[in-house]
């Protein structure tokens, strides 16, 4: 599991590799908050396309974040989450609040 | 005398969260006589990552104790898990099981983990008895 974080055009985004589930939203918790506590982005994407695995952990963290994200005035978006995660974001409801992209275009600023 | 069941497997192990992965690459590794689609694998691990998950945050809380996993088949392709901790047991398995529905307010717990296994599994039974143990036992037919 490990995460990578990117700088893009006032977007923050944080890269998901591996597994997400109870022992390792804290880690990826904890990494993700310190560096948004910190930023003057616009906007917080999480970007699920390597995570292979999630349970209901997974959506306590995207909740999570996306709420630390508003609090901080900051837009929230998850990208390329795959077939499985968006069951689970319908199970729960969550794909109703959350904005979730199938995959995410940066535009070069003028 | 021969098992009514084709094969078992029975674990026990810390309840620590390193240990939720330990279980998911153990059904992985049992489910496979059953050659199961990508599908139910997933299912069935992430069942599984619930229960146990369940098992870490609520039976024990904060506090040490072991995880018994029971993984058997039945007829050939029914899969059998149960899983049994020792903790605090849950007083009101109706309310535990609606969905949303989590005593944990200080961490980010979705209240999910009943209903995904609900849904992921065939069947799901709860016991427990309040201050001595909770026992989650989950069936599916692997096609």
């Amino acid at each position: 599991m490990g995460i990578s974080v990117t700088t893009t055009n006032n977007e923050l985004i944080f890269k998901i590799k591996g597994e997400i589930d109870h022992h390792n939203a804290v880690i990826l918790r904890n990494e993700i908050d310190s560096i948004v506590e910190n930023s003057s982005s616009e906007m917080v994407v999480l970007d699920l396309l390597e995570t292979n695995f999630m349970d209901s952990a997974g959506l306590g963290l995207i909740l999570g974040r996306y709420r630390k994200a508003e609090k901080l005035g900051m837009r929230f978006m998850l990208v390329n989450a795959g077939d499985r995660i968006l069951r689970l974001l319908k199970m729960s409801g969550l794909d109703k609040t959350i904005v979730v992209k199938g995959d995410h275009i940066h535009e070069e600023s003028v | 005398m021969k098992n009514p069941y084709k094969n078992q497997i029975k674990i026990e192990f810390d309840a620590v969260s390193q240990n939720e992965a330990l279980a998911r690459v153990i059904i992985c590794g049992f489910l496979m006589e059953l050659h199961p689609t990508v599908e139910e694998l997933c299912d069935v691990k992430t069942a599984l990552s619930e229960a146990v998950t369940n098992s870490i945050v609520h039976g024990y809380k904060d506090q040490s104790g072991k995880i018994k996993l029971i993984c058997r088949i039945y007829n050939d392709k029914e899969l059998y898990i149960s899983v049994t901790d020792f903790g605090r047991g849950i007083e009101d398995i109706s309310k535990a099981r609606e969905p949303m529905f989590t005593t944990d307010r200080e961490s980010e717990r979705s209240g999910m983990g009943f209903t995904i296994m609900e849904t992921f599994m065939d069947e799901l039974k709860v016991t427990s008895r309040v201050g001595k143990w909770t026992r989650i036992v989950m069936r599916k037919k692997i096609a």
